[in-house]
């Protein structure tokens, strides 16, 4: 399908957050080669560079008011939703749907995430299961904000599908690019030995998948995954930022001296190196010893980044995100490796940053 | 920021002018001894002197018809977004015998006023070449969807106004060489202009939506001059030749200070106020070289015309689609 609804060249496409990084690519792809025309709801005018490249329709983005909404959807055909941050809670949630139903759009897209899915985490995700609410304050309000969105969808009659995405990474994404490209300049990503899978997909496939679900020709509605071809792990991924950084910027302990080392002093922390010098902090100077028997370090010593608690929990999840539903319902496989997504990801981050460009 | 900085120099406005109805309730709660207006043939009467800060395409149209009132008018940048409306604007200045100035606040920062003198003096031998950046993430607050859809253009015209100015100023009479820029039927976020002055080449790189460096290099044949384009450098003087007989530059306080000279913050409020002055100095017949004059001002309009005119598409080559559509 090549279109939004019946007729692509009548039925307006509205994007919400479309002046984040993922949404502002999909306004890039889905405008830039004519798919359908866009009408972005915006917060920030001043926001708006990247998109207005293009010749988008700029309305104002309402808050949690349903006839304001229909309002602002009025003519569209569909709406795809890149929502986040605090204004996205279920009271958005219900007024979105409710606007949505009231304009007569035929379906809401949203994109999701893993963190938000909810509190599971080893083994197969299943779209049709229901998890508890995360413990992570963020990560509980995004699953608020997209169970509602369902919850509303089904209670109004309006198709919702939340693309649920692992990490996307990517020009122009934090924690895709910007985050640990800063954390590997600024030392070694402590990244602990028994550390899950990272699963991780590009932004041009997350785009892709959601241009599928909000093309596709029959009804939808609920969870889809997706991700990238395979998961890596984390060291991978955080190493490959050191070619980026020109230095070494993963620091892999095992899992008890992480912990303890979470556990030092803020000030201590600070002072930290990686490999620690031979005397030091009494935890330091035995993680020290038993690491140098196993010759597991490299030999430069930089400042260890420890993981805040939640992104310690995160990536010591051991999850399968299955893509049998993405490849089923939309046609949709990830065609981009982590080789020519880092490619281009290096590419941009050196034309982002003045200090590659002196 | 204009009437802030009426504010600051303990000056009321006497009319505000707004098209819509949100902010012109705002500014009744705010500023309850002004008139408040949708527009200005309705308060002719109540001012002498209008700062224009409308959307950039109603800048010709406004400007002029209160030129045309007898009405002294100190005009956003861009001043207009071709070099007809300019040059009609500066032509309807020298009608009336009233006074245009073009609100070019970048030239305000303390070290391009220094390095005018610097460059003027010739202690630095002569330029071979110029080398600005200039650019950030979009961060000017705007209420209003005219700061896109009724703007000049987009990177060009807004950052670039100020630094084909600053450039202008400094070196005099600009060519547009060539502009390469990432439009797609929109307002453009990135671009590069080579322009020359003589036979100085000039490279010009623009941004909204990537950090670019934010300084102006200008290589002489005594070495370096290095200068910020902005406030939010920390250092405004990066680099200077060594062992020249020049003026030395005192970079102001990190911490709020006063300038000695002008009573104003070495910020952007501060430039907003060094601004004011500068007009209300011109008002009374003393132009300061800081402040744009219209034809000044129209010589921007001009290049920024040029390199509309000449542009040719570019956009580096990880922005094209990753994925093959299915």
């Amino acid at each position: 399908m090549d279109g939004v609804g019946d007729d692509p060249l009548v039925r307006t496409l509205a994007v919400l957050g479309a002046t984040g990084a993922v949404g502002g690519r999909f306004v890039e792809i889905v405008a830039g080669e004519g798919r359908a025309p866009i009408r972005a709801l915006v917060h920030r005018w001043w926001h708006t560079a990247r998109v207005v490249r293009f010749p988008v329709e700029l309305r104002p983005s309402p808050a949690a008011d349903a006839a304001a909404w229909a309002q602002a959807l009025d003519g569209c055909g569909a709406a795809v939703s890149f929502v986040d941050g605090p204004e996205a809670d279920g009271a958005l949630a219900e007024a979105l749907v409710d606007g949505c139903a009231r304009a007569g759009l035929d379906r809401l897209v949203h994109l999701g995430c893993l963190g938000s899915f909810g509190a599971v985490t080893e083994g197969l995700l299943d779209e049709d299961i229901d998890p508890a609410r995360p413990s992570d304050a963020v990560a509980a309000r995004r699953w608020e904000f997209e169970r509602s969105l369902l919850r509303a969808g089904a209670s109004v009659g309006l198709e919702v599908m939340v693309v649920t995405s692992s990490l996307i990474y990517g020009p122009f994404t934090e924690q895709g690019a910007h985050v640990p490209r800063d954390q590997v300049e600024q030392g070694r990503v402590a990244l602990a030995r028994s550390g899950g899978p990272c699963h991780l997909i590009y932004v041009d496939d997350v785009i892709e998948a959601v241009w599928a679900a909000v093309s596709l020709a029959q009804p939808v509605h609920g969870r889809i995954f997706v991700s990238g071809p395979e998961p890596l792990t984390w060291p991978a991924f955080f190493g490959a930022f050191e070619s980026i950084v020109g230095r070494p910027g993963v620091a892999v302990l095992d899992d008890g001296d992480l912990a303890a080392l979470m556990k030092v002093d803020v000030d201590q922390l600070a002072e930290l190196r990686w490999p620690p010098p031979v005397t030091g902090p009494r935890v330091v100077a035995a993680i020290q010893r038993r690491t140098v028997r196993r010759g597991a370090v490299a030999p430069e010593r930089r400042r260890l980044v420890l993981p805040a608690p939640e992104e310690l929990a995160a990536r010591a999840a051991r999850v399968e995100v299955p893509l049998d539903r993405a490849t089923a319902v939309l046609g949709w496989k990830p065609t981009v490796d982590f080789a020519e997504g880092m490619r281009r990801t290096s590419a941009y981050l050196r034309w982002a940053d003045p200090r590659e460009r002196s | 920021m204009h009437v802030e900085a009426l504010e600051r120099a303990g000056l009321a406005p006497a009319a505000l002018i707004d098209a819509d109805p949100e902010c012109r309730a705002a500014l009744r709660r705010r500023w309850p001894a002004a008139v408040v207006a949708t527009s200005p043939t309705e308060v002719l009467d109540a001012f002498d002197v209008a700062i224009v800060a409308v959307p950039d395409l109603l800048h010709p149209s406004v400007t002029i018809e209160l030129l045309q009132a007898d009405k002294d008018v100190l005009v956003e940048k861009v001043m207009a977004g071709t070099r007809a409306e300019a040059d009609a604007m500066v032509a309807a200045a020298r009608a009336t015998g009233r006074l245009l100035a073009v609100a070019h606040v970048g030239r305000h920062l303390a070290v391009k006023s220094w390095a005018f003198d610097q460059l003027r003096s010739g202690v630095l031998g002569h330029v071979e070449r110029v080398d600005a950046s200039q650019g950030g993430r979009d961060d000017w607050t705007a209420s209003s969807s005219g700061y896109v859809d009724q703007a000049a253009g987009g990177v060009i015209a807004g950052q670039g106004a100020h630094a084909l100015d600053l450039l202008a100023w400094w070196f005099g009479t600009l060519a547009v060489v060539s502009c390469a820029d990432d439009a797609h039927g929109g307002h453009e976020a990135n671009a590069t202009i080579e322009l020359v002055t003589g036979n100085v080449p000039i490279h010009l790189e623009l941004s909204r939506i990537r950090s670019n460096r934010n300084t102006i290099r200008v290589h002489t044949e005594r070495g370096l001059l290095e200068v910020a384009l902005d406030h939010y450098q920390p250092r405004q003087l990066l680099a200077v030749p060594d062992g020249l007989d020049i003026e030395p530059f005192t970079e102001p306080s990190t911490e709020p200070s006063t300038d000695p000279h002008t009573g104003t913050v070495d910020d952007l409020a501060g430039h907003f106020d060094r601004q004011l002055r500068a007009f209300t100095d011109a008002l009374d017949g003393r132009w300061s070289p800081r402040l744009a004059t219209g034809v000044e001002g129209a010589a921007v309009a001009a290049l920024l015309e040029d390199c509309y005119v000449c542009r040719t598409p570019a956009e580096p080559w990880w922005m094209a689609s990753a994925t093959t559509r299915s």
